[in-house]
């Protein structure tokens, strides 16, 4: 099944691109912005093909001004900081905890409940990288 | 016990920092993409990266990369790890995969990338590294099976999609 396919594409690019990422040595900060002009023409050469639509509004424009500076910049250049001085599993590792903090976060701005298996879940996740982070 | 114990504070900051700018992506993704389209809304978002960071080169003086070579290798790994992971991961939504399978299929990455890049493997990190990959599973299913979940319009949110 092609999305099937699909998915296990975006895993392997993210994975592939991770080591690639972490190989530069030199200035890998750097390298970021020339990243972004091949990323962006490559989902340029996308949109024709697929559904093109924005809403004029700040419910557009707030989120995309935030996504791209905050997340796309800002948490991008902690993130390939992090790969460069650190190890390449323990960075990737952090990913795990990424649901579970949004999940709390929601829960603090917007007072949406959290499910009691999604907290045993979340336990899990920090064990798990207790093991991982473990000095060996 | 944590391997960035020995680093400095600045460190772990940075550590923390990250995961709370990024888990905070997973929200303001879901808002965004209610109103645009998957690749309108990735199309602005590459374009309002690019400008800041052109703006940025001078105030952190970054380097770019000043070898031919440096500039192929820098753009083969944008269109890999920014691009393609991106597009393939829109694609897949598109095409109905349900979250469950793609978190489930996405939280195998740091396991392949233990298998991939340590030569010495070690137990405890693969039996940590599958445990949190079970947990992650257990949590993403959990979360988008509950009304309580924060993604009820784009349940597959879970994944860090915001990279």
């Amino acid at each position: 099944m092609a999305g099937m396919a699909f998915a296990l594409l975006a895993m392997l690019s993210m994975t592939l691109g991770s080591i690639m990422q972490k190989r530069i040595s030199t200035d890998p900060l750097g390298t970021l912005p020339v990243q972004y002009a091949a990323g962006m023409l490559l989902c340029a050469l996308f949109v024709p093909s697929q559904p093109f639509h924005i809403e004029h509004s700040l419910s557009f424009y707030v989120p995309v001004l935030y996504m791209g500076l905050v997340v796309s910049v800002l948490a991008t250049l902690l993130l390939y900081r992090l790969i460069a001085r650190g190890n390449l599993v323990n960075v990737t590792s952090l990913f795990y905890l990424v649901p579970a903090v949004a999940a709390v976060m929601d829960w603090l701005i917007f007072g949406n409940r959290l499910a009691l298996l999604s907290v045993a879940g979340m336990g899990l996740i920090v064990l798990g990288l207790v093991f991982v982070f473990r000095k060996a | 016990m944590f391997a960035f114990s020995k680093d400095s504070v600045a460190s772990a900051a940075s550590t923390i920092l990250f995961v709370l700018l990024w888990s905070s992506g997973a929200i303001f993704s879901k808002w965004g993409l209610a109103h645009a389209s998957a690749f309108a809304f990735l199309l602005c978002r590459f374009a309002i990266a690019l400008v800041a960071l052109v703006l940025l080169i001078p105030v952190l003086k970054l380097r770019l990369p000043g070898t031919r070579q440096g500039v192929l290798y820098a753009i083969a790994t944008g269109l890999v790890l920014l691009g393609a992971y991106q597009i393939f991961y829109i694609l897949a939504l598109s095409l109905k995969v349900t979250p469950g399978v793609m978190a489930t299929v996405m939280g195998v990455q740091p396991i392949l990338t233990a298998v991939l890049v340590e030569r010495r493997h070690s137990f405890t990190r693969l039996f940590g590294l599958c445990l949190g990959w079970q947990g992650w599973c257990w949590w993403c299913s959990r979360a988008s099976a509950s009304p309580a979940c924060p993604w009820p319009a784009w349940p597959s949110r879970c994944w860090p999609c915001s990279a």
